[in-house]
Formats: structure tokens, sequence, C-alpha cells
């Protein structure tokens, strides 16, 4: 990574050591100089429930920071009113290297992902325009902005960057297998074993470091007829696209059940059965890189999934910079 | 140097006159022009140095548009406008000025902006509509390129003829179109036909 292209405030010094090799990220720092107040600012509007139009859910509602900031134990999430969505909250993790946002990728810049939330009628009900009053009407918000923008009076832009600069710090970069890989701890047999068959079955679609890709692709999940989610194709229209969702990152993959974009699956070893037995391979908007067997014996299965949860950061997870404000 | 204020070319977007006659009652008619370019009758061209404007019948000082290097005694031979805003505006994040999303013309589930609203009634059936578009995405773009060549080389003053982009609208049986995808891109096409110059 060329460090000379990204801002200096940007994560901390071993942070940065351990991103050291990782591709460039996606996020155009020069439009949004990373700031200590600029990303207190956005930590403090991520904890605020005076976002929601009835005042009583953050954004940290349905992205907990121990479950690797997604809604643990939920399916769907639920907005102001017990209103329930149709996707499952996804994880916020190095998000700085997405180059779109959502399930279906309907989003295409991280500095206007914050708008739905607050607007969607199912999660905050409110508008930017309130949200916006309420901020400028708020002293220590006034002074909050002040100090990370140089103005006291917050626009939709200093507002949505304010999360950018929040959003785009929650880097997890010291997993197990991050140590591993830097030669800092050893890996169990069963470990080397699902790392060999994540290389041979899954690395191409969840490709590491980050574990994911800037794509979409059905992974042969038949629809839940309660939701009809066609998923990519609402955005693009393209009869390609349908059934197609992004290919999420894995990392802090143990913590962040339900799985999948609908969150069928409550235990890893629902999903990778779903890999490796109940796919029909020969559905035909099935992803190319599924189309091939899985073959993977029941101990298979065990030692993969040992692997993914080397994948869990705790110095992520309890990050206390990314926790609650003071 | 001189340092005084030169009068400058203005461009103006009537947004009234026809649906008046035509037996339509529109409640909202808003959209984005961008990429303005004039091009003088000796052959120079004038770019507008503002990103896009949102021009909105109820906000009669948004219909004029000043074109800061063009001098206002030029004389005119075409002008070439984007009807909407190009792909690289609605890939760009946040952006303020007409540009906001707090405008209202800015979809956050799909991002990007809605280039042009037309809302209201036909009077004699009684029967609304709504016409919500936008959407940059290849094959579904929605915005057009408009070029008109003037006719008195001194007025600018540009028409929209809503009524006939609503009956072009009637003809595809369509009272209602708010996402992006074939029938916004559709009609945008038509309404970019609805445009003239005085």
């Amino acid at each position: 990574m060329s460090f000379s292209a990204l801002d200096e405030n940007w994560l901390s010094p071993s942070q940065r050591a351990q991103i050291d090799s990782w591709p460039d990220p996606v996020y155009n720092f020069a439009e949004n100089p990373i700031s200590e107040d600029g990303f207190q600012l956005g930590r403090k509007l991520f904890y605020d429930p005076m976002l929601s139009r009835d005042q009583t859910i953050s954004c940290a509602n349905c992205h907990l920071q121990y479950t690797g900031f997604t809604h643990v134990d939920h399916a769907v999430s639920h907005g102001i009113e017990g209103r329930k969505g149709t996707r499952n909250s996804p994880a916020l993790i190095n998000l700085a290297w997405n180059s779109s946002f959502h399930w279906d990728g309907g989003v295409n810049h991280l500095d206007v992902q914050a708008i739905n939330p607050i607007e969607h009628f199912a999660e905050m009900d409110n508008t930017l325009e309130n949200v916006l009053n309420y901020v400028n009407g708020n002293p220590e918000y006034r002074s909050a902005f002040f100090h990370a923008f140089g103005d006291s009076m917050a626009t939709s832009k200093t507002l949505l960057k304010a999360f950018s600069q929040f959003t785009t710090s929650l880097v997890s970069s010291d997993s197990k297998y991050d140590q591993y890989i830097r030669g800092e701890v050893g890996f169990t047999e069963q470990e080397k074993n699902g790392l060999r068959l994540f290389d041979n079955f899954c690395n191409r679609c969840h490709t590491a470091p980050l574990f994911n890709s800037n794509r979409y692709a059905s992974n042969g999940l038949p629809i839940d007829t309660m939701y009809n989610d066609v998923g990519r194709y609402a955005i693009t229209k393209q009869g390609s696209d349908s059934l197609q969702f992004r290919i999420p990152t894995l990392r802090n993959i143990e913590h962040t059940y339900p799985y999948m974009h609908d969150g069928r699956f409550r235990k890893l070893r629902e999903v990778v059965k779903h890999y490796a037995e109940e796919l029909d391979r020969s559905n035909p908007y099935l992803s190319e890189e599924l189309k091939s067997e899985m073959k993977l014996s029941e101990n298979e299965q065990k030692d993969l999934i040992a692997f993914l949860c080397t994948l869990t950061d705790r110095t992520f997870l309890y990050n206390r910079r990314y926790s609650f404000p003071n | 140097m001189s340092s005084f204020i030169h009068a400058q070319k203005e461009i103006q977007f009537d947004c009234t006159s026809h649906q008046l006659t035509e037996g339509y009652e529109i409640s909202i008619l808003r959209f984005y022009v961008s990429n303005i370019q004039v091009k003088s009758t000796d052959g120079r061209w004038y770019s507008d140095q503002v990103d896009a404007h949102l021009i909105d019948k109820e906000v009669p000082s948004s219909w004029t548009i000043s074109l800061v290097d063009c001098p206002k005694n030029l004389d005119i031979d075409s002008v070439v406008f984007v009807l909407g805003t190009d792909s690289l505006t609605n890939v760009s994040g946040i952006l303020d000025g007409d540009l906001d999303p707090i405008k209202g013309m800015y979809w956050s589930w799909n991002s990007g902006y809605i280039n042009v609203k037309v809302e209201g009634k036909e009077q004699a059936t009684n029967t609304a509509f709504e016409y919500h578009l936008g959407g940059y995405l290849p094959p579904f773009s929605t915005a057009r390129e408009i070029r008109l060549k003037t006719s008195t080389a001194n007025s600018l003053r540009i028409s929209v003829d809503v009524s006939r982009f609503l009956k072009n609208a009637k003809v595809e049986e369509r009272l209602e179109v708010m996402i992006p995808g074939p029938e916004a891109s559709k009609l945008s096409s038509h309404l970019s036909t609805c445009f003239s110059i005085d």
C-alpha cells in the first residue's frame, strides 16, 4: 500500500503497520481528511438515538461493536416502533475498501450511505433536514462541527463526512489469521487444514486479506417468498443481476450471526453445509465459482469453520475508540 | 485593469406557459440542468461555471441562469446543455448547492439524482400522475444532451412543453415512474424533445 497517498491521521501507527501489505483503500481520503475531532464527531453521531424520528434508536442499535457492528441474533433488523426490515444488518468492517454498500450495492459512495438508515421507514424514519436542524440547534454539536470542519453550522456534506470519518476507521486487521500471516502466532493443524480448504474453495470470492469482493453473486439460496428479494436486480434492472447479492467480508464471522442476506442461517455449520452439500449446481443463476463441486467431509467442514474462527479480531471488537463515547 | 462587472448573459427557463392551456394541473415540475454551453454567432464557446442547476416551477429565481463569462449583448447561435446530471456527479458522494440531497432530488437507496420530477393531474379525467426520472447506470441512463439553435440570436428563453411530454407518457400508459430503469430512460428521451428556444 502506498501510504503517501493516505491521510496521515487515519488509524493508529500499529494499525497502519498491520495493513501495510493490503491493497489501497477505495475511499478517497483527500476529499475528507481525517482528524481526531472529525472521528469523535462521527462517533458521537453514530451512538446518538436523537437521529431517529422518535429519538429511540441510534446506528449502534443495529450495528453493535462486540458483534462486528452487526445486529446479532436478528435475521432482519427492526427500526423505530419495532418496524422490521427485509435484510440482515451488514457488519461494518473495513468499509474504506468497499466500492459500494448494502446487500444490493445500491449505495455507490460511503459518504451517502448514512442517508438511508436516517430516512428509511423501517429504520430511523427521519429526514436529513431534521437531523441537520437537531445538530445545528445543539450547542455540543455546534462546537464539535466547528472543531472538525471549521464551521459550527452543519451541512449535509459535513454531517455525512463526519460519519465517514468514524466508519472508515473501523478497521479489523489483528485477528489470529493476521497474526499468523505476520508470523506472530501459530495455527493448529485443524486451522491449517481449514486455511488450505478455504484457499481451495472460498478465497476466489472471499479474497484475503479483506475476505470479500466488491462484486455481487448468486450463492444459490432459493428466494424467500416472504421477502421476494431480487437483490442487485432491483438496482440495475438487468436480468443477469437477478438474485445477486454482495459478497460480504468474512472477518469476525464467528460473531456476526445469523448469516446470509436475510439471516436465514443461524450457525456457521449451516452455511458451510449449504455450500458443500445443499447447493443445486444446475441453478442457472449460480455464481461461476460455485458451479464445481465442493466436496467436504464432516471433519473438513469442521476444519473450515475452525479456520473461519481465526478471523475473529478481539482488538477490533473491544477497541474502546469504537465504543460508546463518554 | 478595469474591474467593472460586465452584464452577463442570462438563460431563462419558462416552466409555466404550455401546460396551463392544455388541461393539465402541474403541482411539481423540477429538473436539473447541467454542463451548459453557449456558442456565439462568431463561433466562440462559453461554459457555465456551475455544475448543475435545479430549475423549480415553484421558485421563479431558479428559472434564470447567469453565464458568468458570457457578455450580455453577445449574439448567440446555439445552446447546449444536459437535462439531468452526468454519471460522474452521480458517483461523487455528497455534494452541496443545488446538488444537496436535502433538495429532495436524491435517491438514497439507489444512489443518484432524480433528474426530473413531474407531478400533477389531468383536469378532465382527474387522473394523477407522478414521474421521477433518474438513473445513471447504462443502459438506462437518463441524462440527455439537448442542443437548441436560437432564432433571435439574443434572447435565450427556453420553454418546456410539459403537456407534450405528458401526452407521450400517456401513450405509454404509465402514470407513475419512481425508479431507474427502462421506463425512466424512455420518458427522459421523450422529455428531452420537449424543449425549445425563442
